[in-house]
């Protein structure tokens, strides 16, 4: 490993992936591959969420991984590198709405067999697995939730992502939303009372929560 | 006012509780108003509760392809993607200007006075651009489908390290 400031070595050593970056800068040959390997899900997820579009999300997944390879060489490690990837890609994801805003497109209704549904072989599976009427009740449930996300605002949205599915603490949030951590605060709060609005008749079911799918 | 009774700000202060935001002192002091207030405890509930349904958002998977075609693009130097929608318009504009400076040589050539032939007379304007550009004409259906024009130029330029760096043996 090359020379690294005292901020970035501590990191490094509390944060795997920081460390996984700066053998990248340092051209450590498969450093870069990992890295791919264990966020490209992971942004792929948020950005589709973001997006609308499975296709949209997973081109700017791909030019998010190509900023960070081309600026790999002054990579300084400032935050966690999840910290440092999300922020690239909220940037290119509101370049992205607001390039679109711009030339407004006609959107298809999302259900089954769009780009939020699942895919052909996977809910093959889950539809065997699953007896039919919990099949229908989940299928339902999904898609009120789904729902209920896209009605969040923008910064809602990316604010419940971020905390809800990568775990991350109202201070990384606003790292990444270049927002006081404040700000943050409130605006999962308000998230939250329009969640809990939006899906007021799934939230007391008698049976309980459904056991998320497989 | 009673100790117990919950505020406007413990109110907002409801999902920090349940996101483990607050301080010790504050989640304290939180706890000990709900114990007192059944309405503010079902509030809550509802609040985590809805939390706990959002688990049930369909988790979009990217195709199977989309790791390797991120890797491929590094490795063979492709420019970055623009965002949808720009790259026609670039390439457009490449075209459009290739086609002004073609028509613009044509006129020129055309409408400028013809010396009388001689075998030592420069060609005339259209013939030198036409010269000139050859390559680009030919393949031109190619240069149509490059993203910009540094690109372009970059692939004359062997010293260029942005195309023809170290990246794809590092990679």
């Amino acid at each position: 490993m090359g020379a690294i400031g005292k901020t970035s070595r501590q990191l490094a050593l509390r944060d795997p992936d920081t460390a996984l970056m700066i053998a990248v800068r340092d051209g450590q040959p498969g450093a870069f591959e990992k890295l791919v390997q264990r966020y490209q899900h992971r942004l792929v997820g948020v950005l589709q969420h973001l997006l609308g579009s499975a296709e949209e999300a997973e081109d700017l997944t791909q030019e998010v991984f190509l900023r960070v390879y081309r600026t790999r060489r002054s990579y300084r490690a400032r935050a966690k590198f999840s910290t440092w990837l999300f922020t690239i890609a909220n940037h290119l994801a509101a370049n992205a709405r607001r390039n679109r805003r711009r030339r407004p497109q006609v959107s298809l209704p999302v259900n089954d067999s769009g780009p939020l549904g699942p895919r052909p072989a996977e809910q093959l599976v889950r539809d065997q697995a699953t007896p039919p009427p919990m099949r229908v009740q989940r299928r339902e449930l999904a898609d009120q939730v789904r729902r209920a996300v896209e009605s969040l605002g923008e910064r809602q949205r990316a604010a419940v992502l971020l905390h809800k599915f990568e775990g991350m603490k109202y201070a990384e949030i606003a790292q990444i939303m270049d927002l006081t951590p404040k700000a943050v605060k409130s605006l999962l709060n308000r998230a939250r009372v329009n969640l809990r609005q939006a899906l007021q008749e799934y939230i007391f079911m008698d049976s309980g929560p459904l056991p998320p799918d497989a | 006012m009673d100790p117990t009774t919950l505020t406007d700000q413990d109110r907002a202060n409801f999902v920090a509780y349940l996101d483990g935001e607050l301080s010790p002192e504050a989640a304290r002091a939180l706890e000990s108003k709900l114990q007192a207030d059944p309405r503010a405890r079902t509030e809550v509930d509802a609040l985590r509760r809805a939390w706990q349904v959002l688990d049930h958002l369909p988790r979009p998977v990217p195709s199977a392809a989309s790791a390797s075609r991120t890797l491929q693009r590094l490795s063979v130097g492709i420019p970055i993607l623009r965002p949808p929608g720009r790259r026609p318009r670039l390439g457009l504009a490449l075209a459009a200007a290739l086609m002004f400076a073609l028509t613009l040589g044509y006129m020129l050539g055309r409408l400028a006075p013809h010396p009388p032939p001689a075998p030592t007379s420069p060609p005339v304007a259209n013939d030198e651009i036409l010269r000139r550009d050859r390559r680009v004409i030919e393949n031109f259906s190619l240069y149509e489908k490059a993203a910009d024009g540094r690109f372009l130029t970059g692939l004359a330029d062997p010293a260029d390290h942005d195309l023809f760096g170290d990246d794809s043996a590092e990679s």
